[in-house]
């Protein structure tokens, strides 16, 4: 075979290939960002600010919000004592920053001076796999590292504050259970969590481990619109004509059925004698 | 490299590229800037705020206050109980199973379960009382079988559909319309709506069959509405 016919075989290969890539829906990424507020803080009810607008009013510990879409890029986030004088002093000060397309959740907790403070994870990285389930624990507690556990699985190992572990698992109802790295009873006692195909389960870590307080907060995240199936193929064979499959079975069935009969009994008589 | 490796290279490295592109349009929300592989991560980027911040991005709408829903174990355990476990389509099926399933990671379509007899829920989407639509489909026929769904195309406009959730509440929607569409132009858009008013939308194929094949050119899809 001469040079030339792979090269153009593959040459037009490559053509049909190209379009390939092209169909590949627009990626969400635009200017535009995805951001979801988890209140881990117990005892605050809060009135929170992004770039000096109000955005939640009496938010409430152990609550989540609906997703914000706002560009992409560095926004300030406030927070006050619920009906506090959004002059004075905020609870809660800080930048958060967002990639292009980013899906992302400012999940508020509590730091080492047990004050206040925001994290910023990414919720991205969860739905990697839509043909299992992932289960997600992020740190927002003032505690010493925490093994967690989902039955006999690991989640993390040292769960800390700002941190986040991801198990893949399947779909079920599993026993999450919490307690120290370094080893001793569990802080936590075991709580079910479902997980359900295809969506993804954060749970939060929140409170002070020397108020015992520890304690989960949890959110479902589900991919974007943009992973929805491409197609629903719902047919493997033609639709059988009503009837039409034992009308068969009788027409090719019934006279293999008598010869076989026939040929059992030829057997038994000639066994017999 | 001989000219014809080079072109195999360069197909190898157009098809990789191309599954990249499959890959990437069922999850496109994945932000571009490299997010951690699962497992341990470090958190986004936070800092505290400057004296005078000058955020990049344009400000937000002064209507911007956001809704919020309760974070307890109780109320993720309620809601994950709104799956939905069985469907009665009247005229159509007797109750039939409902198994969530999702997007299928390789090929892109929506993984269905084998055999006729079981209903796919598209576990990514809305479950009952959810905002947007509840999508389910079931194989018209399956290798002779048929199933819940092969009937479908012949549903009485106006049929009250019952779907049963997990937690045992039922969930009913009044048939508004049936259209066939050709496979390859579904809008998935509206299809997989994940926003906006509630609906349940019943999908299995129709149309002409292909025996070469072994497919249908088209959907049949039923929607539904909360009654």
């Amino acid at each position: 075979m001469s040079r030339t016919l792979p090269a153009l075989l593959c040459a037009g290969l490559l053509a049909l290939a190209l379009p390939l890539v092209g169909a590949a829906p627009a990626s969400a990424a635009g200017t535009d960002a995805t951001l979801t507020v988890v209140h881990g803080v117990r005892g605050l009810v809060a009135d929170v600010s992004l770039d000096g607008v109000l955005v939640l009013s009496g938010f409430a510990p152990e609550r989540v919000t609906d997703p914000l879409t706002i560009a992409a890029g560095v926004h300030h986030l406030q927070a006050w004592p619920s009906g506090a004088s959004q002059t004075g002093e905020a609870v809660i000060d800080q930048q958060i920053t967002l990639a292009p397309g980013q899906k992302a959740t400012a999940g508020i907790g509590i730091g080492a001076d047990n004050k206040p403070v925001v994290t910023v994870f990414d919720d991205g990285s969860l739905l990697t796999d839509s043909g299992s389930t992932a289960l997600a624990v992020r740190g927002l507690a003032n505690a010493a590292p925490m093994r967690v556990t989902a039955g006999d699985r690991t989640v993390s190992e040292s769960l800390t504050a700002t941190k986040q572990d991801v198990l893949q698992v399947t779909p079920g109802t599993y026993p999450v259970a919490i307690a120290p790295a370094a080893g001793g009873a569990a802080v936590v006692p075991a709580q079910d969590v479902p997980l359900v195909a295809g969506r993804a389960v954060v749970l939060y870590l929140i409170g002070s481990q020397a108020d015992n307080t520890l304690g989960w907060v949890a959110q479902t995240i589900r991919p974007a619109s943009s992973a929805a199936p491409l197609r629903v193929d719902t047919g493997v064979g033609p639709v059988p004509v009503a009837g039409g499959t034992t009308t068969t079975a009788l027409v090719l069935g019934l006279p293999v059925g008598l010869l076989a009969l026939a040929a059992l009994r030829r057997r038994r008589r000639s066994l017999a004698a | 490299m001989t000219p014809s490796r080079r072109a195999l290279a360069a197909l190898a490295l157009t098809l990789a590229c191309a599954g990249c592109g499959q890959a990437g349009a069922s999850r496109a929300d994945a932000p571009p800037t490299g997010p951690a592989s699962p497992g341990s991560t470090s958190p986004g980027s936070v800092s505290p705020a400057p004296a005078s911040p000058s955020p990049s991005a344009s400000p937000l709408p002064a209507d911007a206050l956001l809704g919020s829903q309760p974070a307890t174990l109780d109320a993720l355990r309620a809601e994950q109980a709104l799956r939905p476990v069985w469907i009665l389509v009247p005229g159509v099926n007797t109750p039939a199973p409902v198994e969530a399933r999702t997007t299928d990671p390789v090929t892109g379509g929506f993984d269905l379960p084998q055999g006729a007899a079981r209903v796919a829920w598209w576990a990514s989407g809305a479950a009952p009382g959810d905002a947007g639509s509840v999508v389910m489909a079931a194989h018209v026929s399956y290798d002779g079988q048929t199933g819940p769904f092969t009937r479908l195309a012949s549903v009485a406009p106006g049929s009250v559909v019952v779907v049963t959730s997990a937690d045992g509440s039922t969930h009913r929607y009044a048939v508004r319309s049936t259209r066939n569409a050709p496979k390859t132009a579904l809008d998935r858009g509206e299809l997989f709506r994940t926003t906006g008013p509630a609906a349940l939308v019943l999908v299995t194929c129709g149309g002409p069959y292909d025996r070469a094949t072994h497919s249908f050119a088209e959907n049949v899809v039923v929607t539904a509405t909360p009654v």
